[in-house]
């Protein structure tokens, strides 16, 4: 028969306590550790996942565009936040304008040819910078040359916010550039 | 009593679990170091898109034997940021220069194998090549296209 004093022996003693605590604590404070670490690379992916879309769609746009491009109708030289210029589009001409609006962070496309003009809105409120510089030489459009600063908010210290790109675009159509005789 | 004490945990077996916990949160943690370097480099590889992308459309744009040349004077390896054409663009805007930290551009001229059809066309190789944080590796990206000469 087991008495009380015997009882008392099976229960946790204060050491026995206090190591299992410091155990549970290594423990809890590793794997927190450890999930804090993938939390913030998750959301450092994520933001750099938006970033690399922001940056694949301006890319995109104007690669497409610039490689139809038949005439430049307004240079960068007097303002470097707009490029004007004619394209083909499968048979016909379209007129297309890219324009940087600093105050609303976004990068317009307007196509301004048939009617009314229509404008597609690029990164809303993303767009931190955007310049354009148009190389024509000797008369003819050469290529565009762009520079762009891109940003995504982030609550996480570490993730990536912003980024910075520049690239050159170039035709395969180009005419000669004739200012003087571009559509008004 | 006696034997009722020895059901206890000893120093020696808390110490034991110490060591297997640990060695068994050890890879998780690898785990996550390689995860942030995968981070790193999907980070670039659209950059390094856009930088390939440029520099090939920057020398197509040139008749053949220009073009020819520029790629064997461009051939060697240098920074993304060292690039005449491409400093200039980066001095128009607030530019980070950690985006393009230590990548990396060559340009490799590969030749038919006939010697007809070396006067005809040349292939095109933009290698841009950017390092992994924390690590001797490096991860390159590259594009290849064919320069024709005009005539076909």
């Amino acid at each position: 028969m087991k008495t009380a004093s015997d009882n008392r022996t099976r229960a946790f003693t204060l050491v026995e306590i206090m190591v299992g605590f410091c155990i549970v604590m290594l423990i809890y404070t590793s794997f927190s550790r450890i999930f804090r670490g993938s939390g913030h690379q998750i959301e450092k992916g994520f933001k750099m996942l938006e970033l690399q879309t922001l940056l694949d769609e301006v890319e995109h746009n104007l690669r497409e565009d610039v490689r139809c491009l038949r005439k430049v109708e307004l240079s960068t030289e007097s303002d470097p936040t707009r490029f004007s210029f004619q394209m083909y589009d499968e048979n016909k001409i379209v007129r297309i304008e890219y324009e940087f609006v600093a105050a609303r962070n976004v990068l317009l496309r307007k196509e301004l040819s048939e009617g009314a003009a229509q404008t597609r809105e690029i990164g809303p409120g993303n767009i931190e910078n955007c310049v354009f510089s148009a190389k024509i030489q000797d008369g003819r459009f050469e290529r565009l040359d762009l520079a762009l600063k891109i940003k995504v908010d982030s609550n996480v210290e570490t993730a990536a916010r912003d980024l910075t790109a520049v690239a050159h675009f170039t035709s395969r159509c180009a005419e000669p550039y004739r200012p003087w005789l571009a559509a008004p | 009593m006696s034997s009722d004490k020895a059901r206890g945990m000893s120093f020696v077996e808390v110490m034991l679990t110490i060591v297997v916990i640990t060695l068994g949160v050890l890879p998780l943690l690898t785990s996550i170091g390689s995860t942030g370097r995968t981070v790193y480099s999907m980070g670039k590889h659209q950059l390094a898109a856009l930088v390939a992308r440029s520099t090939l459309d920057r020398l197509l744009l040139l008749p053949y034997e220009d073009c020819r040349k520029k790629c064997l004077e461009m051939g060697a390896e240098i920074n993304v940021t060292d690039d005449a054409e491409l400093a200039e663009l980066i001095g128009t805007i607030d530019f980070e220069h950690r985006d393009y930290d230590r990548m990396t551009r060559r340009i490799i001229v590969k030749d038919a194998s006939s010697a007809e059809e070396q006067e005809l066309m040349f292939v095109i190789e933009v290698v841009v090549s950017w390092p992994v944080p924390n690590s001797d590796e490096k991860r390159d990206f590259s594009f290849k296209t064919i320069k024709y000469e005009n005539r076909i």
